[in-house]
């Protein structure tokens, strides 16, 4: 289940803080602006952490591999925040290397459909939901792994999860879920109480023994997915309810009520 | 998969002890990195990275190869600690902060005792390398810096904190009981046992 979402604007500012349930600790305004400055911090600074062993194969990597396709997708890197100026060229083409293959079809997919409508009418979510299959295949190579190269991506704990996705222009939507994403909340509270107790029991037996052979770890990757799917959604609702309205100035605080509307029914549907 | 680093913190944010190990590079002979075979004078050199892929150094060191191949104790005081640490520390703070564990279960339930317990970070991941945290009731700050597809290593770095880190350091007499700056783990059944175990797992070499 789904806890909270933060829009963070490019300079690691909160624009955004919406709680979709009662689990977390209600905080003052102020340690939510800590809050979103911290993983601002903390994303960037994963960056720098990346082994040398990493950059030491990429490198060798790259010398034996020829060129291949390296710069017919050329890679708008439109103001890219903080953690991508980081990145070190090598890696960014070698990425690139190794995805373009699977990127040209579905831009040029994209693309198409971007210049063959041009209904002013329709709204975004629309378009890609026409075009779903190749923007599912193109979001998933090309989108996401171009906008959070080495940033922060995934923080787990014992009882929440962090999901970070960072769009190209520098805008980070985090969401705060429950260690499995896909656990409703009425269904541990109000339809078994017996089970939920026993549930909670265990989750806090767990965490006293520190013991965490147990832990549902082939889940990450999939509730990871899944995350990275809703925050994609709701970086539509975004631009659809909060970039295209007239009276919203530039990373400042979102105050729409069409926008709260739109990402609760998302999030209540999810 | 691979584990790249070991990282332990005391409770002053010191680093008393930092591993990094080689990376496995695909060699002519494609000899899965072991740092501890016997036979020293066959396995590859990997002490250094540019030379390893085509050369087979016949005469590696013995030496070397006594505390295996990789940097240990070096990046102590170096950036790159401070930055896991600081890292480490923040999020660490965030996960205690957001969700306190006494205000979210039953108060009747006197099976547990509700100040013992609260939200521990566990990992943290990039698209490059995963971070496995561990504290200990005392302050100690084990990380492990492994592949991002790398399974959870909780149990491994629980393994290193009560059998290796409690036997040999902590149960130790003539370690230190705190380190100073500067000061670090340099007792060699600590390290050599750390190294065993770490090279023995199987997302070091799978």
């Amino acid at each position: 289940m789904i806890h909270s979402l933060y829009i963070l604007n490019k300079a690691g500012g909160l624009v955004y803080q919406q709680d979709y349930s009662s689990t977390l600790n209600k905080l003052s305004i102020n340690d939510y602006l800590v809050f979103a400055g911290t993983i601002h911090g903390v994303h960037a600074i994963a960056s720098k952490l990346t082994p040398t062993q990493i950059t030491c194969s990429n490198k060798n990597a790259n010398t034996t591999g020829t060129p291949l396709l390296g710069s017919t997708v050329s890679t708008p890197k439109l103001g890219s925040s903080g953690a991508n100026h980081i990145t070190s060229p090598r890696m960014e083409s070698q990425s690139t290397m190794m995805r373009d293959q699977d990127n040209a079809d579905g831009l040029w997919h994209l693309i198409n459909n971007f210049t063959n409508i041009n209904n002013p009418s329709v709204n975004n979510a629309d378009l890609l939901s026409s075009s779903s299959v190749s923007y599912n295949k193109l979001s998933s190579n090309f989108f996401y792994m171009k906008s959070n190269v080495t940033g922060l991506n995934i923080v787990e704990t014992d009882f929440f999860n962090i999901f970070i996705f960072q769009t190209l222009t520098g805008i980070k939507f985090i969401l705060i879920t429950s260690p499995d994403i896909h656990k409703k909340e009425g269904a541990s509270d109000g339809n078994n109480p017996e089970v939920s107790k026993q549930e909670e029991t265990e989750k806090v037996n767990l965490s006293l023994n520190r013991d965490v052979n147990s832990r549902p770890d082939k889940d990450l990757s999939s509730s990871y997915e899944v995350a990275e799917e809703l925050l994609r959604k709701i970086y539509i609702l975004y631009g659809d309810y909060v970039m295209k309205n007239p009276f919203y100035s530039m990373d400042m605080p979102i105050k729409a009520e069409l926008f709260d509307i739109k990402v609760r029914a998302l999030i209540e549907s999810f | 998969m691979a584990i790249y680093s070991c990282w332990i913190f005391n409770r002053h944010c010191n680093c008393v002890y930092s591993r990094e190990w080689e990376p496995k590079i695909p060699t002519a002979g494609s000899r899965l990195f072991s740092p501890f075979t016997n036979n020293s004078s066959t396995s590859t050199s990997t002490n250094s990275t540019t030379t390893s892929s085509s050369t087979v150094n016949q005469t590696a060191s013995t030496s070397k190869n006594e505390l295996g191949n990789g940097l240990t104790n070096v990046s102590n005081q170096n950036d790159k600690a401070k930055l896991l640490f600081g890292a480490i520390f923040s999020l660490r703070n965030i996960a205690s902060k957001l969700y306190s564990p006494k205000n979210n279960h039953d108060p009747n339930d006197e099976s547990i005792n509700p100040n013992s317990i609260s939200n521990y970070l566990t990992t943290f991941s990039t698209n490059n390398y995963r971070v496995h945290y561990f504290e200990s009731a005392s302050n100690w700050k084990i990380a492990l810096i492994s592949d991002p597809k790398c399974q959870d290593l909780q149990s491994a770095l629980n393994f290193i904190y009560v059998q290796l880190f409690n036997d040999f350091v902590v149960k130790n007499a003539l370690s230190q009981i705190d380190f100073d700056e500067g000061e670090y783990i340099d007792n060699p059944a600590f390290i050599n046992g750390l190294d065993n175990y770490v090279t023995s797992l199987p997302a070091f070499t799978s």
